[in-house]
């Protein structure tokens, strides 16, 4: 017989076991019903019917249970269920509230479901619009959806496990003599909590943005499919091409939130690493912009078919090899936050998903190679065609560098085996991409410039084609040579750089007025190309101009084997230190380290320091600027050592003052003595940046320190802390008697550096033997690297301005769904 | 010819000169020793932290510089110098991916990956005594 465990709530997981299950029979039946479907459709429009209710019947069924099963995990997580690991895994009861969805997605399993939910819901789409597409459409997404599924599962098949569950009990993923105790839950009292480094606002929703980009890349890839699978190339375009823009919308507003994310709470000090994990998904955002601009050679040409579909195809395989790069730990030591662990036992799961979306894809695409409809001849040299499709390619020569480059760890092993050479990512990967991928920056900002100033077809007024782009490559030209010579640019590739990206900016700007005559409704291509334009010069700005301030002029110059000795000098500190209260100077700016705070309700407790930043009159040295940043780090997190630190910034609108912690005394350090003083209540104490009152004995405790058994007698002192500028705080040493036992809970206040403890207590006289020691001044110190990045809000608005620029195009379509006009594809 | 055949040919041609210059840029896995034969040239070396020796940092004295000993796959033992602050959970990590360049006996470090087993994972349960009864 089976051991009945206490306390445990089985309900949950045996709910979402059941409804995995579930939503992987109903996704099969679907996809079975809506082939029939397709098959009838022409045939036997009566049992076509019959199928498409069926299949609707399936999908719902299929999608209920996966909101379902996306609730149960919720629940789970929100009533703090350690008895199921994912909780316990990623969730601690002091999590604040708004962070058990990051803990949501934390986990694979997690972050899985939150796609196979995204998918789900805008699979409702296609049954509301899709029309004769839903069919096929639906069947393709089902697919999809069949292998996210199994990806969950977490059952044994023989001894293979398929998937890994959300719903696996804690005793049942763990082996650990605890496990045999019945009342083993009364010992897991707490889960192990978000990692650190999660525990950002942007963590909340970077995630379900970026996989909704991710969900939303299947529909145009589907749409495809279909295509061929239908042999129908003329009623796909609109909504793939609705479809797409929403995927560029999509994913690239998940990407900058990653970016984001990256800027404020990671400290590699910039928003794009060229990490693996980045690349990966930026890689099927450029794929999908490059279809998306052959789409549109096609509806309006008839050219382009066959690229189109392969990059639309393309675009969503590459989604699950970046699936396959970040979780099955292949990247191993080249990516500095890929997912570990389980990875392994994926790996081939992911394979087998990966290649049958692209051996469907394969297979159609070579069946109706030779049948597709094609335009006779060449585009002309002076047609809007012409170009968009050579930006495509440079668009798509660009994309496979990167993921030619980023997978380095999966074909290097054959290299290896090969040329015996065991290769390594370049020495700095962030200069090495940026120094090829600059180029191919160029020339897409030029061709986003004057490519749609032709026509399709045929460009009648190449006078008026001159005009325009002469005048706005002159002053762009004009503009960027002052920006050179005032910032003092000296490589030449960032200085046609920013011509470019000017140029790109000018031209679509009077494209907006002059092309579509201001009407931005129209005009959603213009607005994206403005906001990726901004996104160039905001990138030069910041990652060309961006400065390390934290300097350390203390003389000290190491050698680092650099040429000169400014380099050496240069490089022997980038991080300051400061003493607390001792101000140093830091570019124009004077900077004090104030004093550090913990707010201990947090799960770990996160310390805040205070750092002042004053700027001073050169000539009468009165503060004219005065500004207060809060670098924030978890101090040894969940038994770890050492800091995980956020930065934090103070923004501009043409920079941004950008500081972390990077270093802080270790506690052990700290040696100084305890030093005795006899006090009464009301009595107050002078201690080096204050003085402490003691103002009351007995009454409340509240030092987090002192668990009380209800068998002892506790007399708290409460200390309140000034410095000269007023309180700062409390502070509650407590002295306790247990049986014939007596003790001390000593408190601190970092805001004094000061510790107390009471040593005894004197009953007739009232007095207390309090120890008090003081943080001698050289144990008190932060280690700061401070950044400035100029300009770097022109990115932040630029990607909001192309975000919004592929809404608007979508918006503007969607408007127009109803009365389509005749394309040249109607005439063919 | 034809336009998209000089288009293609041009397309291939800039994909063969990224490859070719890739390899150029590439570094490669090294120990110390085959680092060592050239001195100055950064090289990627795989190893572990060498716990028989203390690690050091003094921001005191300097804030850009932590000094280690790390073993290499041939387990050979060689002082490290990073140019940075200590790394967090340094002493915890499984294994150590430093990028940088041997001079004089000692590995001049630039980057340091480290693998923490406790980074995204801790497969540990961490039990806690029963509540007390109040």
């Amino acid at each position: 017989m089976e051991t009945q465990f206490i306390g445990e709530q089985l309900l949950p997981g045996q709910i979402g076991q059941f409804l995995l299950v579930l939503s992987f029979v109903a996704s099969l039946f679907g996809i079975y019903s809506y082939v029939q479907d397709s098959r009838y459709e022409l045939k036997d429009p009566n049992t076509a019917l019959g199928w498409k209710k069926l299949g609707r019947i399936a999908y719902t069924l299929h999608a209920f249970s996966i909101v379902a099963i996306f609730l149960t995990l919720f629940y789970i997580i929100q009533n703090h269920l350690f008895e199921y690991n994912y909780a316990w895994k990623h969730s601690s009861k002091g999590l604040k509230a708004k962070y058990l969805l990051a803990s949501f997605w934390e986990g694979s399993e997690g972050s899985f479901l939150l796609w196979t939910f995204w998918n789900a819901v805008l699979g409702f789409f296609v049954i509301w619009k899709g029309s004769k597409w839903e069919s096929r459409v639906l069947s393709i997404v089902l697919l999809v959806q069949a292998f996210l599924v199994t990806l969950q599962l977490g059952i044994y098949f023989d001894t293979t496990k398929i998937g890994s569950s959300a719903f696996t009990l804690l005793r049942h993923q763990m082996d650990a003599p605890i496990f045999a105790q019945k009342d083993y839950l009364n010992f897991v009292t707490d889960g192990n909590g978000l990692n650190v480094l999660l525990q950002n606002y942007w963590m909340v929703i970077h995630p379900p943005v970026l996989f909704l980009g991710f969900s939303l890349a299947l529909f145009p890839f589907a749409y495809a499919v279909s295509a061929l699978w239908k042999e129908d190339y003329k009623t796909w375009i609109n909504p793939a091409l609705r479809w797409s823009l929403a995927t560029g919308a999509g994913l690239g507003a998940g990407i900058m939130m990653g970016g984001a994310w990256a800027y404020e709470s990671l400290n590699f000090g910039g928003y794009w690493a060229w990490d693996p994990v980045e690349n990966a998904s930026l890689v099927p955002w450029i794929i999908v912009v490059a279809a998306l601009h052959t789409l549109i050679i096609f509806k309006s040409t008839g050219r382009s078919l066959k690229i189109t579909l392969v990059f639309f195809i393309l675009q969503y395989v590459l989604v699950w090899y970046s699936t396959f790069l970040t979780r099955t730990g292949v990247l191993g030591d080249t990516s500095v936050h890929a997912f570990t662990g389980e990875g392994s036992s994926m790996k081939w799961h992911l394979i087998i998903a990966m290649f049958t979306l692209l051996g469907i894809s394969i297979f159609l695409l070579a069946k109706r190679w030779k049948k597709m409809p094609h335009v006779v001849g060449e585009e002309a040299s002076d047609s809007r065609e012409f170009w968009m499709l050579i930006g495509s390619i440079v668009l798509l020569i660009s994309s496979l560098h990167i993921i030619f480059m980023t997978s380095l760890p999966v074909w290097s092993p054959l290299y290896k085996k090969i040329s015996g050479i065991d290769v390594a990512p370049p020495a700095d990967v962030i200069t090495y991409y940026n120094n090829i991928q600059v180029w191919f920056a160029i020339l897409i900002a030029l061709l986003t410039a004057c490519a749609q100033y032709f026509k399709f077809k045929k460009t009648n007024n190449m006078k008026g084609f001159w005009i325009d782009n002469g005048i706005t490559l002159a002053v762009s030209i004009v503009l960027s040579v002052i920006i050179i010579n005032v910032q003092k640019v000296i490589h030449p590739q960032i200085m046609v750089f920013m011509v470019a990206a000017f140029y790109a900016l000018f031209a679509n700007i009077l494209y907006l007025f002059k092309g579509k005559k201001g009407n931005i409704k129209k005009a959603g291509g213009s607005v994206t190309h403005i906001g990726f334009a901004l996104v160039l010069i905001g990138v030069i700005f910041s990652g060309y101009k961006k400065r390390v301030i934290s300097k350390d002029f203390s003389g000290k110059v190491m050698n680092f084997g650099k040429e000169s000795f400014e380099e050496n000098a240069q490089e022997s500190s980038n991080n300051l230190m400061l003493y607390r209260n001792a101000p140093m100077p830091m570019e124009d700016y004077t900077v004090t380290y104030l004093g550090d705070s913990s707010d201990n309700k947090n799960d770990p407790p996160i310390t805040y320091f205070k750092v002042r930043f004053e700027k001073l009159d050169p000539k009468t040295q009165k503060p004219i600027e005065s500004f207060t940043l809060y670098p924030d780090a978890f101090v040894n997190p969940k038994g770890q050592e050492g800091l995980s630190s956020n930065p934090d910034a103070k923004h501009y609108w043409n920079k941004d003052i950008f500081i972390y912690v990077n270093s802080i005394p270790a506690k052990d350090e700290d040696t100084s003595a305890y030093h005795p003083y006899e006090i009464k209540k009301g009595d107050s104490l002078f201690v080096n940046n204050g003085y402490l009152v003691l103002d009351s004995v007995g009454g409340a405790i509240t030092n987090p320190e002192y668990k009380s058994d209800g068998h002892d007698a506790a007399i708290p002192l409460r200390f309140s802390a000034y410095d000269i500028s007023g309180k700062v705080g409390d502070i509650q040493p407590i002295f306790y008697v247990k049986g014939n036992e007596m003790g001390s809970v000593y408190d601190s206040l970092n805001a004094l550096g000061t510790f107390i403890r009471v040593e005894s207590v004197n009953p007739q006289t009232q007095t207390f033997k309090i120890g008090v020691r003081q943080r001698a001044q050289t144990d008190d110190y932060i280690v700061l690297k401070a950044l400035v990045f100029p300009y770097v809000g022109v990115l932040w608005i630029g990607i909001i301005i192309m975000v919004a620029g592929f809404g608007i195009s979508m918006i503007a379509r969607l408007d127009r769904q109803g009365q389509r006009p005749k394309t040249v594809l109607d005439r063919m | 010819m034809k336009k998209s055949s000089i288009i293609i040919l041009i397309g291939i041609a800039v994909l063969m000169a990224l490859a070719v210059s890739m390899f150029g840029e590439l570094s490669t896995y090294e120990t110390f020793k085959s680092a060592a034969e050239k001195p100055g040239k950064t090289f990627v070396v795989m190893g572990t932290l060498d716990t028989t020796v203390k690690t050091h940092y003094d921001p005191k004295v300097n804030t850009d510089q932590f000094m280690f000993n790390a073993i290499d796959k041939s387990g050979k033992s060689t002082a490290v110098i990073f140019n940075g602050t200590k790394p967090q959970d340094f002493e915890r990590s499984e294994s150590l991916v430093m990028t940088g360049s041997m001079k004089d006996d000692v590995f001049h470090c630039e980057k340091i990956q480290m693998k923490c087993p406790s980074k995204y994972e801790a497969d540990q349960v961490v039990v806690a005594k029963p509540a007390a009864i109040n």
